[in-house]
């Protein structure tokens, strides 16, 4: 196993050092700072952002904790009708881009929109309803589309707490409110601690679905000085500001978390036994998630093939197929590599529970904090560097499907990271001691019995994973070759100029293609709460 | 592996002559049709990859001589005048284009070429407003429009190229007076996009607003009763603030001259209907004429200060727009 160990090391390291090149190329910014732009910025333009982007963030925190928490919680624990309907359909928002989600949103609840405009109508009023283009609004929107981090990781953690935990504080007579609040929460706190930074990252870096609202934010303040003042260097010094502003927040989360038990009672594929509730609860239960899912998935859906049949005559053709294929390509590759990554300096960390590899995880997240063009321009200087360096200036790295793959991994390691090194602290270290031991030095057995505790965290990883890639757009744009155009880059075609409603076909064929994976997880896990 | 032949690929298509690349901001279904016409009549076969105007400099900046692109396109001014600013471009040698463009629609050093002509004007509620009461950009930031005027956000590149044109008229003290004007009228929070301005004005949220006029025609097309009308902004003064979707040659460009000859092809009475007319622009070759969707707006008159200036002063807009508190 020393070879194992050794190898997994190495290849952690190797990780860390390709992240972390994009991400100094932003902190080099540093060394050269505009202090007129920095002197106005911070008299006009600042203050109210920062202001914006507390509030911001507090406010999706909250939203996507209630969320996420309650909905994993009852789809775990409770036994309700179209139970099976909506854990499938809690997964699927993610499917849709926040950005297409806050247009939607917009287009009709805004003083303006369709359905704002028809309720005017219908009731008669002689004055306009308010706009959805406020904190409440942008909060909202972004609350419905990153709970599903949360609701996954939790749900990750409360399937595999093990039921002997959960028997074992009935048994003591604990209510359910008490065994929840004290037992589930507490042993699943670095999961939905995971999820929470997750969605900071996305509310941090989200400049979409804040402009569509019309909310600025610290992103705002980014973009403006890049595109608007044109300062680049500006633009990447606020960059690093909030990169160092995230790993303060995951240097606190490490901390929180830290010497602490999160191993399971009992046998960790064994699913918790689910209550059957009462009638009225079960009323309630079905009632809530109803108007989430309508909300988050099928209002928007809805939408997206209303519009959709529009678009379908004037833009519908073959062409469609090879964005797909090319999406479809782009996305498994960059699943294998992360979760080969993640997998493997999962496991290191584990084994060394050290500054250093906890150091190295977090450095290695850091590409999912930054705004995406910024850390486009970060990876292509890299890419490109690589480029002129060792192939004479040929387009090897920079303008390949392997930039993009690259590019990818860069930007969503922590997706895949996040789920799977939480797995590996179910496993307790004596567990781990027998199953290296046992399995002497073969790689393959000792896989094959590691397999179970981590099958459920690696599918949610790369589903995750999949629907990040399918959607994500500035590195897409930069790094891809010529003709190499995907279904994001479309819909960047259709929003550039202002056509949103044509954007719907394209985002249609994003989310059925999210269905295939979603559906895989939603199987397995299904199964495997089944099997009790 | 499967990248390994695209890589050959990409080394093969560099070696071959008859290929132009090029890297645009103007987005895939304005620029392809026009594409595979001049694939057609010349057999040049044009590549190309679309992304914001921002991270297409950096791309360039960042490969410097590897780069494969041989042109710029973008869809304002500002930042053609940035890209040349940072050294990205080449000056440009025709006689061709020097015709076919107005000066004031091209870089004063011949560095890059407007394309087309995006018209920024006023828009009214025809059933709140006659034409009579509007004037100017200027007079909107006047009294008699307090609530009733909606503005698309100062993060599009329009109005900051549109405040850039008044400080280049007007001066920054006055301009800064216009915009500040224009805050405090504001009916309602400004918008993402002109699209949906026009709806609000549409429906009489506000009486009037300012938005690029394809945006109009669009809307148009799909709600042929919009109570929208068109005005033609600063006929008695110095005109329409018009911006441009243009183009220059990179710096370091391998097919140079099969770049400026697809360039002069562009501004050529046969490509400019197809260029501009798929979009409801406005040609830049003042021998073409606009096409019959937007005829009916009528003729106007442009403002002929150099749209290089739209880049020369746009750090001055925006930060003017900020301390205006104009978001």
């Amino acid at each position: 196993m020393l070879k194992l160990l050794s190898f997994s090391k190495l290849i952690s390291l190797l990780m860390a050092i390709v992240v972390i090149i994009p991400i100094a190329i932003i902190y080099f910014s540093l060394l050269n700072i505009d202090y007129a732009i920095w002197y106005h910025l911070n008299s006009f333009v600042l203050p109210e952002l920062i202001a914006n982007t507390v509030k911001l963030v507090i406010g999706v925190s909250l939203g996507t904790i209630v969320l996420g928490v309650s909905l994993s919680y009852i789809n775990t624990f409770f036994e309700f009708r179209g139970k099976k309907f909506f854990t499938f359909f809690a997964l699927m928002p993610m499917s849709i881009p926040a950005y297409i989600m806050a247009f939607v949103y917009v287009a009709l609840f805004d003083t303006t929109g369709l359905w704002s405009l028809k309720i005017k109508e219908a009731l008669a009023l002689d004055f306009f309803l308010p706009s959805i283009r406020n904190f409440y609004g942008i909060t909202l929107v972004l609350s419905l589309s990153f709970y599903p981090y949360v609701y996954l990781l939790a749900r990750n953690s409360f399937l595999n707490i093990g039921s002997k935990a959960i028997e074992a504080t009935t048994m003591l007579g604990l209510s359910r409110f008490e065994t929840f609040y004290r037992v589930i929460l507490p042993l699943s706190g670095p999961w939905i601690l995971s999820g929470l930074i997750l969605t900071l990252m996305e509310t941090l870096g989200d400049f979409g679905a804040v402009s569509i609202f019309n909310y600025s934010t610290f992103t705002t303040a980014i973009y403006r000085s890049w595109f608007g003042l044109f300062s680049l260097k500006t633009a990447q010094q606020l960059a690093s500001i909030l990169i160092s502003l995230v790993s303060l927040l995951m240097i606190l989360g490490y901390v929180i978390s830290k010497n602490k038990n999160f191993s399971t009672v009992g046998k960790s594929s064994v699913s918790p036994r689910t209550i059957k509730v009462g009638f009225i609860s079960e009323i309630f239960i079905i009632l809530y998630s109803s108007i989430v899912s309508l909300m988050a998935f099928f209002i928007p859906l809805a939408m997206i093939i209303y519009w959709s049949i529009y678009a379908i005559k004037a833009d519908l053709d073959s062409r469609f197929f090879t964005f797909l294929s090319n999406s479809l390509e782009i996305a498994t590759y960059s699943v294998i590599v992360i979760i080969f990554f993640s997998l493997t300096m999962s496991y290191a960390t584990r084994k060394y529970q050290g500054v250093i590899g906890q150091l190295i995880k977090n450095i290695s997240s850091l590409g999912y904090a930054v705004p995406g063009s910024v850390l486009a321009v970060g990876i292509f200087i890299f890419l490109n560097f690589m480029d002129s360096t060792f192939f004479n200036g040929a387009k090897i790295f920079s303008g390949s499907i392997l930039a993009m793959i690259i590019g990818m991994s860069i930007r969503f390691l922590t997706i895949g990271l996040s789920p799977i090194s939480n797995s590996f602290l179910r496993i307790s270290n004596s567990q781990l001691a027998v199953l290296e031991l046992n399995q002497n030095s073969k790689l393959k057995n000792f896989i094959k019995a590691l397999a179970p505790m981590i099958k459920v965290s690696t599918m949610s990883a790369s589903l995750m994973v999949f629907v990040e890639v399918i959607k994500e757009m500035p590195i897409s744009l930069m790094t891809r070759p010529f003709g190499k155009e995907t279904l994001s880059i479309r819909i960047f075609e259709l929003t550039s100029e202002g056509e949103w409603e044509r954007a719907a076909l394209p985002s249609l064929f994003l989310i059925v293609i999210s269905l295939i994976p979603t559906f895989i997880l939603y199987i397995n896990t299904e199964i495997k709460a089944e099997k009790l | 592996m499967k990248t390994l032949p695209l890589f050959f690929l990409l080394f093969s298509m560099s070696l071959n002559a008859k290929e132009i690349f090029i890297y645009s901001a103007r987005n895939e279904q304005l620029i392809k049709p026009l594409f595979d016409l001049y694939k057609k009549e010349t057999g040049v076969d044009v590549k190309f990859v679309t992304d914001k105007e921002g991270p297409l400099l950096q791309k360039l900046k960042a490969e410097g001589e590897n780069t494969q692109a041989d042109i710029l396109l973008t869809v304002d001014a500002g930042n053609l005048w940035q890209a040349n600013n940072e050294q990205l471009l080449k000056p440009i040698k025709s006689k061709v284009l020097m015709a076919n463009i107005p000066a004031h629609l091209r870089d004063p050093k011949n560095n890059w070429f407007g394309m087309s002509i995006r018209a920024r004007t006023i828009f009214y509620n025809k059933e709140k407003v006659k034409p009579e009461m509007l004037s100017t950009y200027e007079d909107l930031a006047s009294e008699k429009w307090k609530n009733k005027l909606c503005l698309r956000t100062s993060n599009k590149v329009y109005n900051q190229s549109l405040v850039a044109m008044l400080i280049a008229e007007l001066g920054e003290e006055k301009a800064e007076k216009i915009v500040s004007g224009w805050v405090k009228n504001l009916a309602t929070t400004v918008f993402s996009d002109d699209t949906k301005l026009l709806e609000a004005i549409d429906a009489g949220l506000c009486d009037v607003g300012i938005a690029n006029t394809y945006y109009y025609g669009r809307l148009l097309k799909e709600k042929p009763d919009l109570k929208v009308g068109i005005f033609w902004a600063n006929q008695k003064a110095r005109g329409v603030h018009v911006n441009i979707s243009g183009a220059g040659v990179t710096k370091y460009a391998k097919n140079e001259k099969e770049a400026i000859k697809f360039l002069e092809w562009l501004s050529s009475e046969k490509a400019q209907n197809l260029f501009v007319d798929e979009n409801m622009e406005y040609p830049v070759n003042p021998k073409i004429k606009p096409s019959n969707k937007i005829k009916d707006w009528g003729p106007f008159k442009q403002n002929l200060i150099n749209v290089s200036k739209a880049g020369e002063l746009q750090l001055s807009a925006v930060k003017l727009m900020d301390r205006a508190q104009y978001k």
